[in-house]
């Protein structure tokens, strides 16, 4: 995951353009994951993603010696700035651009909205470590070893709480009143 | 009984640990943005074609603006007539001179000025001499004329 990309400024751009595409495509499904871990909201965790690319495309400084880390924090305090602003009145709603053109009727998708927005309010509920095992085990399809490296303990621990945390978070559905049929 | 129920139905619906594992997987396939799959677009000719067109909706802003300013000063120009004409309108014209004065009226001693008359014999050479009543009494010959009150 770590690029050492001393030479980074030293390159042409044509070639820099090519790298940051090739960590994009290796890593932005992985950043995403993560920023939505933090805001539980995916059109504004992709713009994180965005940005970090963005930021690092036009970045004219030192070496990045860890790109993954430096657009990790980058992306971040964007979503911080983004969280104190709290710039969610012009929102679209969910979904909405996509019923053109979609061969599921109009109930059948309105359902589909309602489910993401009742399980999105129900992955907000709980802690922060619940939700990124969850996260990270659905959005990337991460195996247990694979989080075990991220979040720093036993795949076993990892297995016990991606348990705990379905179990905990059927209950705050169902305290939502949730439906699945 | 029916107490029981109550109480074991939120359990029953609680979701087992497969369906949870299906809802999961469910929601985060649509919760994953479509744009993630497509590469990164942070081409050049990406920066070239969006400055190209903040700079052309940049244009229309300015031309309104000036257009704005233009509007303004025309309203400000027109409200500036109107208020002297309303001004003017409460007392009569004098030959014009309020516009020649730049719209602001001079006080006078005369209370009738309708007809303004030269009263210095050098202020116009060529009037001094001729006379400026119908007795034919001259400007030269009026500064001569002694007033004194009539008891």
């Amino acid at each position: 995951m770590t690029v050492a990309n001393s030479e980074q400024n030293n390159s042409s751009e044509p070639d820099r353009d090519q790298m940051i595409d090739n960590f994009y495509r290796e890593h932005s499904r992985e950043l995403w994951a993560l920023f939505y871990g933090m805001c539980s909201d995916p059109e504004r965790a992709y713009d994180a993603v965005q940005e970090s690319f963005l930021r690092f495309h036009d970045y004219k400084g030192e070496p990045v010696r860890d790109l993954r880390a430096w657009l990790l924090r980058v992306g971040q305090n964007w979503l911080r700035d983004v969280a104190r602003k709290k710039s969610n009145s012009c929102r679209l709603l969910p979904g909405l651009d996509d019923f053109a053109g979609n061969r599921n009727s109009a109930e059948d998708k309105l359902f589909l909205v309602e489910r993401q927005v009742q399980v999105r309010k129900a992955l907000n509920e709980l802690n922060d470590d619940d939700r990124k095992v969850l996260v990270m085990k659905y959005s990337m399809d991460w195996s247990a070893a694979q989080i075990a490296t991220v979040m720093d303990c036993s795949p076993a621990a990892i297995d016990m709480r991606l348990s705990r945390a379905r179990r905990r978070l059927a209950e705050i559905l169902v305290e939502q009143g949730f439906d699945n049929e | 009984m029916n107490d029981n129920s109550s109480i074991d139905e939120p359990q029953s619906k609680l979701l087992s640990d497969d369906q949870m594992d299906s809802l999961l997987r469910d929601f985060f396939r649509l919760e994953v943005p479509v744009e993630l799959k497509q590469p990164l677009q942070l081409r050049p000719s990406t920066a070239t074609t969006l400055t190209v067109v903040a700079s052309l909706a940049d244009q229309p802003t300015r031309s309104r603006s000036v257009r704005f300013v233009a509007v303004a000063a025309s309203i400000a120009a027109m409200t500036m007539a109107v208020v002297v004409a309303i001004s003017t309108g409460n007392s009569p014209p004098s030959n014009g001179s309020t516009i020649a004065n730049g719209g602001l009226n001079v006080p006078t001693n005369t209370p009738n000025n309708e007809k303004a008359m030269l009263v210095s014999p050098y202020g116009d050479s060529e009037n001094t001499t001729k006379p400026v009543s119908p007795d034919g009494v001259t400007l030269e010959e009026t500064d001569n004329i002694e007033l004194h009150p009539q008891n």
